[in-house]
C-alpha cells in the first residue's frame, strides 16, 4: 500500500470514528438506566390529582393521529387531535398561567390572569377576552352542606377544547380524573424532560370503550404529569401522545405571564370562545339516559339569595356514562345544523333510524354521531355526540338522538 | 488565502446577479401586497405576510421567510458546489495548489468565502426589504413625532410590542442564525465538490440532499430521524420574533449545523488532502 493511500485511509478512519462517536451520543443518553419508583400506581394517581398547583414552565409537543375530518366551526378542535402541536407553557397557578400554541410563522396564546382568559391569535391579529367574574356564592347543597361556588360566566367547564388542553400536565390530570375507578397497573419509569418519571397504566373495563390503555408518566415528587399516551383498543401505537421536552419546576417570571401588550388597544369582544355563543344551551331538554347510560349527576346548590344553581348553569353540554366511556351530547343550533350534518355525511356512514337521519364517524379512538330529527330546512333539531366509545355503541346513541324532540 | 478567496468572490459579477435575484422576489411580492392590500388567509401563505400590511417594518422577516426555503439554499449550493469543482473544470485548481497553499487551508478559505456570501446576501435582502416594506407598505404613525423617521413598534408573534431597536437586534440574530443554517448547505456542496470535477453535479447533489431532508421533515413516519435532518431547524429563526424568544430550536439548529460542518469538512479534508489533481 502506498504512503498516500495509507494516509487517505487514516484520515477517513478519523472521520468515520468522529461520525460514529457523534451518532452514538443519543443512543448512549437513551440507554441510561432509569431508577425504579417506589410509588405504587394508586399513590401516583393520587399525587397527580393533587398536582394542580405545582408551578412550572416548559415546552411540550403532542402528536395526534385521530384522522377526524374538519367539521364546520369545529375545525380547530378536530385538528388538535389529528396533527402535531407545539406548546410553550408558564404555569404559576390555576388563576395565573399562559400556554402558547406555536406554529410556523404564527402563534396562538391563551393567558389566564385575575381578570379572565385572554386568547391571542397572531395570524388573525385578534385578541378575545373571556371575563372571569370571580363572584363568590356561598351555597347550600341539598343535604345541607355549605359550599362556595365561583361564578365563571366565560370560562365554562363545557367550553370547546383548545391547544392548552393538550399540555401533559392538564391532559394527564383530566384523563385520570375521568378514569377514576378503572383498573390501574404500574409502568416502567422513563426519563421525561430530564426527570425520572414514574408511570401508571389505566385500562377500561367497559366493552364499548375504544381505549386500549391510558399511560401517564408523572414526576413522583410533585405528581406533575409529564407524558400522556392514549392508545386505542387493538392498536400498537398511541393515537394521542403528549410530553414535555423541556421542563423547569419553578414559578414563572411575571413578565412571561403578563397578558399580550396588544390586549391594551384591542376592543374587548366579550365572551369569545364560549360555546354558549354557538351551541343551543338547553341541557335540561336532553333525556336522563341515552343508550342505557345515565346523564352525569347535576349537583344542585342554592345561594344565599335563594337562587338555585346546577352544574349545567355553567355548561352547555350534557355528559353521559362513567369512566373512560363517558360521552358528551351537544344540541347544535338550527342555523348550523344542516352544515354540520352535511360535513359529517361527507365522511361518515349513515345510521339506520326509524325517523329523522343520523350519520356516524368512527375512528379507532373517538366516535362521533350527528343526528337530525324530523323537520324541514333549518327547523330540524340537530345533536352531536362524541366520546371514546366504539361505533356499535355510538350507532345506538344516534338512533335515540334522531327521534328526540326539542 | 482567505483574502484571495473573498476578493475572488466579490469580483465576480454573477455573485451580484444572484444577490439581486434574491432581493427581487420580496420586492415583487411587496408590489402585489401594496397594490391589492390582500393579505394571505390567516395561517396560510408565507410567515409574517399578513402582518406586514399593518407595519412594513416587519417586512424583512417576511422577506427572509420567502427566500430561505428555496432561493437561498439554491444560491449557496451553486456557489459552494463550484468552489473546488469549478476550479478543476476551469483548469485553475492545479495552479492554485502549485502555489505554497495547503489544501486544508484552501478548503477553510472556500467555506469562509461562502459565509461571507451568505452574510452579504442576507444583509442585502434585509436592507432592501426593509426599505421596500417601509416605503411601499407603510409603518403607521411615527413614534418620534416626525423628528426622526422611525417606524412604530411592531407586534411580535406573541402579541407584545417590539421597539425599533429591539427589532434591529432580533434581525441581527436572524441573520446570524440563517448564516449558520446555510453553513450546512455550503459544507455539503463543498464536500461533493471535492468528489467531482462537475460543479453542476456537486450543486445538484447538495440540492438533492436538501430536498430529501425537506420531504422527510414533513413525514410522520420519519419522526425518529427528524432531529438530525439538516433542514429540520431551518425555520427556527422565526422564534426570534416570539416573546420571550424561544431559544430551544435555535440552539439545536445551530448545534446541528456545526456538527454537519465538522463532519463534512472533515470528509472533504479526508478526500481532498491527497487527491490526485488531474486538471
Amino acid at each position: 500500500m502506498s504512503v498516500a493511500r495509507r494516509e487517505t485511509g487514516r484520515r477517513w478512519f478519523l472521520v468515520a470514528a468522529g461520525v460514529s462517536a457523534l451518532a452514538a451520543v443519543p443512543a448512549v443518553l437513551a440507554a441510561r438506566p432509569q431508577p425504579a419508583s417506589a410509588l405504587g400506581p394508586a399513590d401516583l394517581v393520587e399525587r397527580v390529582r393533587r398536582s394542580g398547583r405545582v408551578p412550572f414552565e416548559g415546552y411540550a409537543e403532542s402528536v395526534g393521529v385521530l384522522g377526524l375530518p374538519e367539521l364546520p366551526r369545529l375545525g380547530a378542535v378536530t385538528s388538535l387531535l389529528s396533527s402535531n402541536t407545539r406548546l410553550r407553557a408558564w404555569f404559576g397557578g390555576p388563576e395565573r398561567w399562559r400556554v402558547d400554541v406555536l406554529e410556523a410563522g404564527t402563534e396562538r396564546g391563551t393567558y389566564r390572569d385575575a381578570d379572565g382568559v385572554w386568547s391571542w391569535d397572531f395570524a388573525r391579529d385578534e385578541i378575545t377576552y373571556v371575563p372571569v367574574s370571580g363572584e363568590e356564592h356561598v351555597a347550600l347543597t341539598p343535604d345541607g352542606r355549605e359550599i362556595t361556588i365561583m361564578a365563571t360566566p366565560g370560562e365554562s367547564p363545557g367550553r370547546l377544547p383548545r391547544g392548552a388542553d393538550l399540555l401533559p400536565s392538564d391532559l394527564g390530570r383530566r384523563l385520570l380524573g375521568l378514569a377514576a375507578g378503572e383498573p390501574l397497573a404500574a409502568l416502567h419509569g422513563r426519563r421525561v424532560a430530564g426527570i425520572d418519571a414514574a408511570g401508571v397504566r389505566i385500562t377500561s373495563a367497559d366493552e364499548h370503550s375504544t381505549v386500549g390503555h391510558l399511560d401517564v408518566w408523572a414526576d413522583p415528587d410533585t405528581g406533575l404529569p409529564l407524558q400522556v399516551e392514549l392508545t386505542a383498543r387493538n392498536a400498537e401505537r398511541p393515537i394521542l401522545a403528549t410530553r414535555f421536552l423541556d421542563l423547569a419546576l419553578r414559578t414563572p417570571a411575571g413578565s412571561a405571564l403578563a397578558r399580550p401588550e396588544r390586549a391594551a388597544d384591542v376592543a374587548l369582544e366579550g365572551a369569545g370562545g364560549n360555546p354558549a355563543d354557538f351551541f343551543d344551551w338547553d341541557p335540561e331538554g336532553m333525556p336522563g339516559t341515552i343508550a342505557g347510560k345515565f346523564a352525569k349527576e347535576q349537583p344542585t346548590v342554592t345561594d344565599p339569595s335563594g337562587q338555585r344553581w346546577t352544574r349545567s348553569d355553567f355548561s352547555p353540554f350534557r355528559v353521559y356514562g362513567t369512566g373512560l366511556t363517558q360521552f358528551v351530547v351537544v344540541a347544535i343550533p338550527d342555523r348550523f345544523g344542516n352544515d354540520v350534518y352535511r360535513a359529517a355525511a361527507d365522511w361518515g356512514q349513515p345510521v339506520q333510524v326509524s325517523s329523522g337521519r343520523a350519520v356516524i364517524l368512527a375512528t379507532p379512538l373517538v366516535s362521533v354521531v350527528v343526528a337530525q330529527g324530523e323537520g324541514r330546512g333549518r327547523g330540524r333539531p340537530t345533536y352531536l355526540a362524541t366520546g371514546m366509545v366504539d361505533g356499535v355503541f355510538m350507532d345506538a346513541v344516534g338512533k335515540e338522538l334522531a327521534v328526540l324532540r326539542r | 488565502m482567505i483574502t484571495v478567496e473573498l476578493a475572488k468572490l466579490f469580483k465576480r459579477p454573477r455573485m451580484y446577479v444572484i444577490v439581486a435575484l434574491l432581493c427581487l422576489l420580496p420586492f415583487i411580492v411587496a408590489i402585489f401586497l401594496a397594490t391589492t392590500r390582500i393579505p394571505p388567509p390567516p395561517g396560510q401563505g408565507g410567515a409574517f405576510l399578513s402582518a406586514v400590511l399593518s407595519n412594513g417594518a416587519l417586512y424583512p422577516a417576511a422577506a427572509l421567510a420567502l427566500v430561505l426555503p428555496v432561493f437561498l439554499p439554491v444560491a449557496v449550493a451553486v456557489l459552494a458546489g463550484d468552489s473546488i469543482a469549478g476550479e478543476a473544470t476551469g483548469g485553475t485548481l492545479r495552479y492554485l495548489l502549485i502555489r505554497p497553499v495547503g489544501r486544508t487551508r484552501l478548503l477553510v478559505a472556500k467555506l469562509i468565502a461562502q459565509v461571507a456570501f451568505v452574510l452579504f446576501a442576507i444583509a442585502a435582502v434585509v436592507v432592501t426589504s426593509y426599505l421596500t416594506g417601509v416605503l411601499m407598505l407603510g409603518t403607521g404613525e411615527s413614534t418620534t413625532g416626525g423628528v426622526v423617521l422611525l417606524p412604530p413598534d411592531v407586534t411580535s408573534l406573541s402579541g407584545d410590542l417590539i421597539s425599533p431597536g429591539e427589532l434591529a437586534l432580533r434581525l441581527l440574530g436572524t441573520i446570524g442564525y440563517i448564516t449558520i443554517s446555510m453553513l450546512g448547505v455550503a459544507a455539503i456542496a463543498l464536500f461533493l465538490s471535492t468528489l467531482t470535477d462537475s460543479a453542476l453535479g456537486a450543486a445538484m447533489g447538495a440540492l438533492a440532499t436538501l430536498v430529501t431532508s425537506q420531504v422527510l421533515v414533513t413525514l410522520d413516519a420519519a419522526e425518529s430521524v427528524k432531529p438530525y435532518l439538516p433542514t429540520r431547524y431551518w425555520l427556527a429563526w422565526i422564534d426570534f420574533f416570539r416573546d420571550p424568544i424561544l431559544w430551544r430550536d435555535i440552539e439545536r439548529g445551530a448545534g446541528l449545523q456545526f456538527v454537519y460542518v465538522a463532519v463534512l469538512l472533515g470528509a472533504a479534508w479526508a478526500n481532498f488532502k491527497t487527491k490526485d489533481i488531474g486538471s
